[in-house]
């Protein structure tokens, strides 16, 4: 439970700081580039798909097949 | 990183809505300009456009939804009103499109000649669009100068926005503007929408060991119209395993090839409700098996309970692995291009593949008998996510994810995965990226990896990638023989490029993977071959185009 506040704390501080950061349209050049947008486009995303089945910790959506549980009971 | 006064993200985010709202509206004056012209002698000043409406658009080579809007402008705005000699009062229109970027001018003209922008200045510092309190492009603005009078000068802003809403929202700003008479009869309502963006595109994807084949390929169509974005995707999976059973611990068991495949689509729409928010709702479903794993343990099973050799034990059923989901969120772009903050909530039905339990009952002649018990086999998930993008510097760009899932019968699981993605040059780019993964009683999961991406001309791109993976071990089921992985250790590096040709982009990258698994001592010896350490290869490839 310790860990989970401490990643959670990192997280949220992380955001507060990337919350404050305003970049003008003209200064946008380097960061409007498509490989460095977050883009759900396979030409330009570096995720698997099969490695969430070979290593279940990557996996942050679906539900039991993405889980930390082979066989639930 | 450079802050304003005001640090709190919603602080911030409240005043940048607040100020954004009235925008729209308020008939302001314009600010003078007196720019240069772009590739030609002279200045385009405001007092030029007296008695017009004049349109300006500052774009960027870089900005890729100005490309379409600069398009859109000339032949819907600039041309449809030069043929009828000006707008529904008579007034002259002209639509000016300002460039911001001061480097690679080439790549500027090359814009400009794609577009057929016929009037274009520079504001290469970007003082005009700053006057204009512009935070992203691309940047509209209707400048009113009908009221103009030598002796009493007046531009007055009818409409500014930053990002494109189509020719039809601009004519019916720009028809109600000037001194003549209106029309007696509303004109014909404007051809032209918002443009509409289609994305197409297909990959493929192959991991293999010496005894596994797996491979995942789909299509997926995106269509974005004016304030709608839906998109459908379909994909296929196959399974092919050559399935050992530990002779020591199931002495029954015979090897197998198997072969399973799973069908897959989801449905994805995202539609704009007011300026800074979307709505976002999405359906999914499946049908097959969701991971190898799976498909072996399942196989355990059969072979136990479903053996051709002996009489079909009581209580065993073929799996049958499907489920549906649905999906629903909020996506907030609380600074024009450069912020986004998303909620989503989902829910996932899913009937499993179960596991069974050796279980003594007396039968029907009062007889002990054996029969297999089933394990849970339906299961129900709900998640919440939510998601921050920003663009901290003119150089780096950042996004961080939280993934909270409950699971039936199980305990919350959180999940958090921070990107961020580093310009180092003109052509070098770093994305790297790490996550931790958490459920109680006993699963961490920690990752992180790093992408290098080196641009050797505009159309071509090398990349080489690396990864680093541990886990503590998936939860032990509470089934006597545990199908649970080991704690993992695991390795991947690879190479790839990209390649433009046209509107097509094309993406290939391979590489190994290695696993390192470190079984529990006395646990999990029946699945000994499933969880062995493997030296694996992986191999993408996509195509997409955009038109």
């Amino acid at each position: 439970m310790k860990s989970l506040c401490g990643i959670v704390a990192v997280g949220l501080l992380a955001l507060l700081v990337s919350g404050c950061a305003i970049v003008g349209p003209e200064e946008q050049r380097l960061v409007s580039k498509p490989n460095m947008q977050f883009s759900r486009a396979a030409v330009f995303s570096d995720s698997s798909k099969l490695m969430s089945q070979v290593q279940p910790g990557l996996a942050t959506t679906g539900g039991a097949q993405a889980s930390t549980c082979t066989l639930c009971r | 990183m450079r802050c304003t006064k005001f640090p709190a993200l919603w602080t911030q985010a409240v005043i940048l809505l607040l100020a954004a709202a009235p925008a729209s509206i308020a008939a302001e004056s314009a600010p003078p300009f007196d720019l240069p012209r772009h590739g030609a002698e002279g200045r385009m000043r405001l007092k030029d456009f007296a008695g017009q409406i004049v349109v300006l658009d500052f774009f960027a080579y870089w900005c890729a939804p100005c490309e379409r809007a600069s398009r859109e402008l000339e032949l819907g705005v600039q041309q449809y009103y030069a043929e009828r000699k000006g707008n529904a009062r008579g007034a002259p229109v002209c639509v000016l499109s300002v460039n911001i970027e001061k480097a690679l001018p080439e790549r500027t003209a090359a814009f400009v000649r794609r577009t057929g922008a016929s009037l274009v200045a520079d504001d290469l510092d970007g003082a005009l669009l700053k006057q204009f309190g512009a935070a992203g492009i691309p940047f509209l603005v209707v400048v009113d100068g009908t009221g103009w009078k030598p002796d009493a000068p007046r531009f007055t802003v009818a409409y500014r926005h930053s990002g494109f809403e189509g020719t039809a929202k601009l004519r019916a700003v720009i028809d109600g503007l000037g001194t003549g008479e209106a029309p007696s009869t509303p004109v014909a309502a404007p051809a032209g929408a918002a443009p509409a963006v289609n994305t197409a595109e297909a990959d493929t994807e192959f991991a293999w060991a010496s005894d596994l084949l797996l491979t995942d390929s789909g299509v997926r169509f995106n269509r974005k119209t004016g304030r709608t974005e839906w998109e459908a995707s379909v994909r296929y999976a196959s399974f092919r395993e050559d399935y050992r059973p530990n002779l020591n611990v199931d002495g029954l068991g015979y090897a197998e090839r198997l072969s399973e495949d799973r069908f897959s689509g989801i449905v994805n729409l995202r539609q704009r409700v007011a300026d800074p928010l979307e709505i976002l709702a999405s359906a999914s479903a499946y049908d097959g098996y969701p991971d190898y794993r799976r498909v072996w343990i399942a196989n355990r099973y059969r072979q136990k309970y479903a053996d051709p050799r002996f009489p079909r034990i009581q209580g065993y059923e073929e799996p049958d692995p499907k489920g549906y989901g649905a999906g629903a969120g909020l996506s907030w772009e609380y600074v024009p291009t450069t912020a986004i903050g998303e909620l989503r909530l989902g829910y996932l039905h899913e009937q499993t593949a179960p596991g069974y339990v050796d279980e003594l009952f007396t039968n029907s002649v009062g007889e002990i008998d054996a029969r297999a018990a089933r394990g849970r086999e339906q299961l129900d998930t709900w998640s919440v996510a939510f998601s921050s993008e920003n663009v901290l510097t003119p150089r780096l760009r950042a996004k961080n994810e939280f993934t909270f899932t409950k699971t039936t019968d199980r305990e919350l699981r959180f999940a958090y995965r921070g990107s961020i993605h580093v310009a180092l040059g003109e052509r070098w780019v770093a994305r790297g990226y790490g996550g931790v993964s958490t459920e109680a009683p006993q699963f961490d999961a920690h990752f992180f990896g790093l992408t290098l991406e080196y641009e050797v001309s505009p159309s071509l791109s090398f990349l080489v990638t690396g990864r680093y993976y541990k886990d503590t071990g998936e939860i032990e089921n509470s089934l006597p023989v545990t199908s649970a992985a080991p704690p993992l250790t695991s390795w991947d590096a690879g190479a790839g490029l990209r390649w433009t040709v046209g509107r097509s982009i094309f993406r290939l990258h391979a590489g190994p993977l290695w696993t390192d698994y470190h079984p529990r001592p006395g646990i999990g010896t029946e699945f000994i071959h499933l969880y062995a350490d493997r030296n694996w290869g992986l191999a993408q490839l996509a195509w997409g185009v955009q038109f």
